[in-house]
């Protein structure tokens, strides 16, 4: 599989190449309205966007963050997780791979399996969150909504939804070309060609290229671990037709290829029994190979047809995704054990949507959705040495001095494979009437689903125990450990997802808001607990040590659930120089899904839904253009986000059971911050427009890392600074990152009782050419 | 009358291994059910293990053998299944009580039962079970915890 995605790779690049000669119809048509501030949305009618939220998004009472195309422009927002802080409570930490796309919102968030943000991409919704970290190029406009979207959007809303919408060649026409360098070794590359074939009939071909030569070694190898590339493309076509019939449908693909994972230890200085060290604190050196690679396919097709009074839109996407994730899981220069997950997904999605047209006081949106989603999976675990002697042998042999078990070979695989299925439906609707200035809001949705597992779990390995008689082994006992599992499982779930708010109109610019709505995360399958289970079972069966594992208690998992009360406000002051939105929040979580640690067990963790959580706080954003050369940007969200009640299954060292509850949820900041300053000189050159000046900064914290709280990375800011000099034909971009060199942490975790960080990237620059023909 | 308890319960537990002639230790036994208590003799430790299971069987000596199943003495230790063999029986109906003093206990490895270690003889072994209540409460020290059973009889 690496090899072909190397091809592929390969072929991309070269593809980019060939892009120059493609139809030129025009230069690229960009309006002095299109660089206004991005706030408010332009929606042009021949464009097919915001079909559940309508053609105003500053009409709705939710806490809402829009970067326009002039924005990603210039920031070079290419990806989700660069949208990280510049909305306020909205964070993406960069650590692991591709495949790592935790986003927490106002508190709540995930590592691992479901999502609590859904991700929309031209109005289809991405149901893979392993596919969310993919490059984005000619970025039209993002939304980031905040707050459960969950009657709208249903499952994996919970927290908000971002919703990405890729430029249109309706409304815009030329090719775009661009070229960037940068530290790390990071080059990128991209061509994309937009043009009309007829009137009414707009396509758009894109393509990408990047490469990292990566910022972390591995000490042990003595390469970066976290090189990487990636390519891939675009296709769009739309079609508007003379009797409200509109027809869009967008082919896009990704390859990549990435080392990942650079994960450096955080503890005392690890020593052999010689007193050598293994690895010193801040050492990233592991000895197994650690790599991501992915293949993601998708295509989606939006119909639209306006009547007079109505409108019908159905959104209908393929979705295919093949990834492969290789850990080395101890991060150890040590054979502990290796993971290999290959997963093929299959996915279909279906949103039929009915929007009323009329411009009274009633409004009304219907829909029905429908989903099915099919995965294979292979995640085979390899015990190595290390792995044997001190997972396995060092219970069996503390026990008894005078006997010693011994394993036949250094290394055994516990094999595990997977279907998973799941499939679903809802149906949803909205209401909303304007009573004068007031504005009420209601919806509900009837979200069900039902999953299926069936698994199969293998191992074939041996091991012989030993007497031990006057200093001498004496063969005692061969043990021949067979397993052969294979089972399956099967959840169903249903779920009422209502909203309601009320809005009141001041004036054009000013809006205050209050609303209430359900949030929903799916429950599952946690794969990841499989060779825990096999593990437990071989420990059990065959040295009648350990407990042993409730396949179904451990693996599946069930909903979460929140409810949102939220107080806000949308203002424009001083004819719009001052503009920006504020809000309250307060969330009731219930179910969360966290680890706990049962006693007795030789794992010494499993997942299950123990825990209740709130999070309270604020954010606002403001943007400023005190005069006309100068923009002024605030994001600042403060989330308090605490259990409830959370007993992991620990004892102190009194031996009482610990309680986290009041403690802050991990991984989630408490602050976001983002600020910037824009100021535009006007050129007015025939060879140069404009020079725009940005100096910003970004930040996060503090980040509690454990439920215990013990260890934290306290706020951290990362300054940045740009020099833009912007023609309508081009554009050259010098850019730094983190310039002012801040060492910070943006993960910590425990693997095998060891602790490791991932640090963030140090201070970077970077250069960028786009043409514009 | 504890010996026909114990005939009884071992008739019980016979019959039971017949049903699983296949495995030669079978967990579906008659017993007790209760908290496993665990204090360390230096210290202030102490932990508390609910839903334990005890059972009691009959050697062909005559001895009691005291089966202590899913075992542990501190949390982070995995469980495991410890026998206590060669219990002398005293009193009479319905209170009897079980004496042992420097006892090598056994444990379970896959399908066998091996001695322990000699470090971890278990001393001053009391235990008390009443046939009329169905209860049983269970003492003894080993590896530097007095461990404490009060169990009910599984009906």
């Amino acid at each position: 599989m690496k090899s072909i995605r190397s091809r592929i790779l390969r072929l991309a690049g070269g593809l980019l190449l060939s892009l120059g000669p493609l139809a030129v119809r025009a230069g690229g048509e960009c309006t002095p309205a299109d660089r206004a501030i991005d706030t408010v949305i332009r929606v042009d009618r021949v464009q097919v966007t915001a079909i559940k939220q309508g053609l105003i998004l500053g009409d709705r009472p939710t806490a809402a963050t829009v970067i326009g195309s002039e924005s990603a422009e210039r920031r070079r927002i290419d990806a989700l997780k660069k949208v990280s802080t510049l909305a306020p409570n909205f964070f993406i930490p960069d650590y692991g791979s591709r495949m790592t796309s935790s986003i927490y919102v106002r508190g709540l968030g995930t590592r691992i399996e479901q999502p609590v943000v859904g991700m929309n991409v031209d109005n289809v919704p991405v149901l893979n969150k392993d596919c969310y970290d993919t490059d984005l190029v000619d970025i039209e406009r993002i939304e980031v909504l905040r707050g459960p979207q969950s009657t709208l959007y249903g499952r994996n809303a919970m927290g908000g939804a971002v919703n990405l919408y890729t430029l249109s060649p309706l409304s815009y026409q030329g090719v775009r070309l661009g070229a960037e360098y940068g530290s790390g070794g990071h080059c990128k590359f991209r061509a994309a060609s937009y043009y009309k074939l007829e009137p009414g009939l707009g396509m758009a071909v894109t393509a990408f290229y990047t490469r990292t030569g990566g910022f972390y070694e591995n000490a042990h190898t003595g390469e970066k671990c976290d090189r990487e590339r990636m390519g891939g493309g675009r296709m769009k076509l739309q079609w508007r037709g003379r009797r409200g019939l509109q027809i869009d449908n967008t082919l896009a693909f990704s390859v990549l290829d990435q080392g990942g994972y650079p994960y450096a230890y955080a503890g005392e200085t690890l020593r052999d029994e010689a007193g050598r060290p293994i690895i010193r604190p801040g050492e990233i050196r592991y000895d197994d190979p650690c790599s991501y690679g992915r293949t993601a396919v998708s295509d989606g097709l939006t119909l639209r047809y306006d009547a007079a009074r109505f409108s019908v839109s159905s959104i209908t996407s393929y979705q295919f995704s093949d990834d492969e994730m290789i850990l080395d899981q101890d991060f150890l220069p040590l054979s502990y054990f290796t993971l290999r997950q290959a997963r093929t997904s299959h996915a279909v999605t279906e949103d039929l949507v009915f929007r009323g047209r009329d411009e009274g006081r009633y409004g009304w949106l219907l829909g029905a959705f429908g989903f099915y989603r099919h995965d294979r999976m292979q995640a085979p675990v390899v015990f190595k040495k290390e792995g044997i002697e001190r997972l396995i042998l060092r219970h069996v042999n503390s026990v008894n001095p005078n006997y010693v078990t011994e394993w036949d070979d250094d290394r055994f695989t516990l094999g595990s494979r997977f279907r998973t299925s799941a499939a679903g439906g809802a149906l949803y609707h909205e209401s909303n009437l304007t009573a004068g200035r007031w504005r009420f809001t209601a919806g509900i949705r009837l979200d069900f689903e039902f999953a299926r597992m069936r698994y199969r779990n293998t191992a074939s390995t041996g091991c012989m125990r030993y007497r031990i008689e006057e200093g001498e082994r004496i063969p005692d006992r061969h043990k021949e450990i067979e397993i052969d599992n294979d089972g399956r499982l099967q959840l169903d779930f249903a779920e009422w997802l209502p909203e309601a708010a009320v809005a009141y109109r001041i004036d054009a610019g000013n809006l205050v808001y209050l609303s209430a709505a359900k949030g929903y995360k799916a429950g599952g399958f946690n794969t990841q607990m499989f060779s825990d289970v096999l593990q437990q079972q071989i420990m059990k069966e065959y040295f009648s040590v350990g407990a042993q594992y409730d396949i179904r208690k451990v693996v599946t998992y069930k909903p979460e659930k929140s409810w949102n009360f939220e107080a806000g406000c949308r203002f424009s002051l001083a004819g719009g120089a001052l503009r920006g939105d504020a809000a309250l929040f307060w969330i009731e979580c219930r179910d969360q899904q966290l680890t706990v640690f049962p006693d007795g067990t030789t794992t010494g963790r499993m997942m299950t839904n123990a825990g209740r959580t709130r999070s309270r706080g604020v954010e606002c954003t403001v943007q400023a253009s005190p005069w006309r050369q100068l923009d002024l940007t605030l994001a600042y969200g403060f989330t308090d986000a605490r259990f409830r009640r959370y007993r992991p299954g620990l004892r102190d060292a009194q031996g009482r059971p610990v309680d986290y509850a009041g403690n802050r949820i991990p991984y989630a900041p408490r602050h976001t911050l983002a600020a910037a300053a824009d100021y535009t000189f006007a050129v007015g050159r025939k060879w140069l427009e404009r020079i725009v000046l940005h100096a910003g900064m970004q930040g996060a914290g503090a980040i509690a890392w454990n439920e215990r709280n013990s260890l934290r990375q306290p706020f951290y800011a990362l300054l940045e600074a740009a020099v833009r000099f912007e023609h309508r034909r081009y554009a050259i971009d010098l850019r730094s990152e983190n310039l002012g060199g801040r060492r910070y942490d943006t993960f910590y975790f425990e693997s095998i009782g060891n602790a490791f960080v991932q640090r963030g990237r140090p201070r970077t620059f970077s250069i960028a050419l786009n043409l514009y023909l | 009358m504890f010996r026909k308890f114990l005939l009884l319960a071992t008739a019980v537990l016979a019959c039971t291994a017949c049903q699983t002639e296949d495995e030669p230790f079978s967990y579906d036994q008659v017993g007790y059910t209760g908290t496993l208590t665990v204090r360390a003799l230096a210290g202030d430790t102490h932990y508390e293990f609910s839903d334990r299971n005890f059972d009691l069987t009959q050697d062909s000596d005559g001895k009691i053998v005291l089966w202590m199943y899913d075992t542990q003495f501190v949390p982070m230790m995995p469980r495991m299944t410890m026998v206590v063999p060669g219990l002398a029986v005293e009193g009479s109906s319905p209170r009897f009580a079980l004496r042992g003093d420097a006892i090598i206990p056994y444990y379970r490895d896959g399908e066998d039962l091996l001695p322990m270690d000699a470090s971890r003889r278990i001393d001053d072994f009391e235990a008390e079970l009443d046939t009329q209540e169905g209860s049983l409460a269970v003492t003894f020290v080993c590896m530097g915890f007095r461990v404490g059973y009060a169990g009910t009889q599984i009906k």
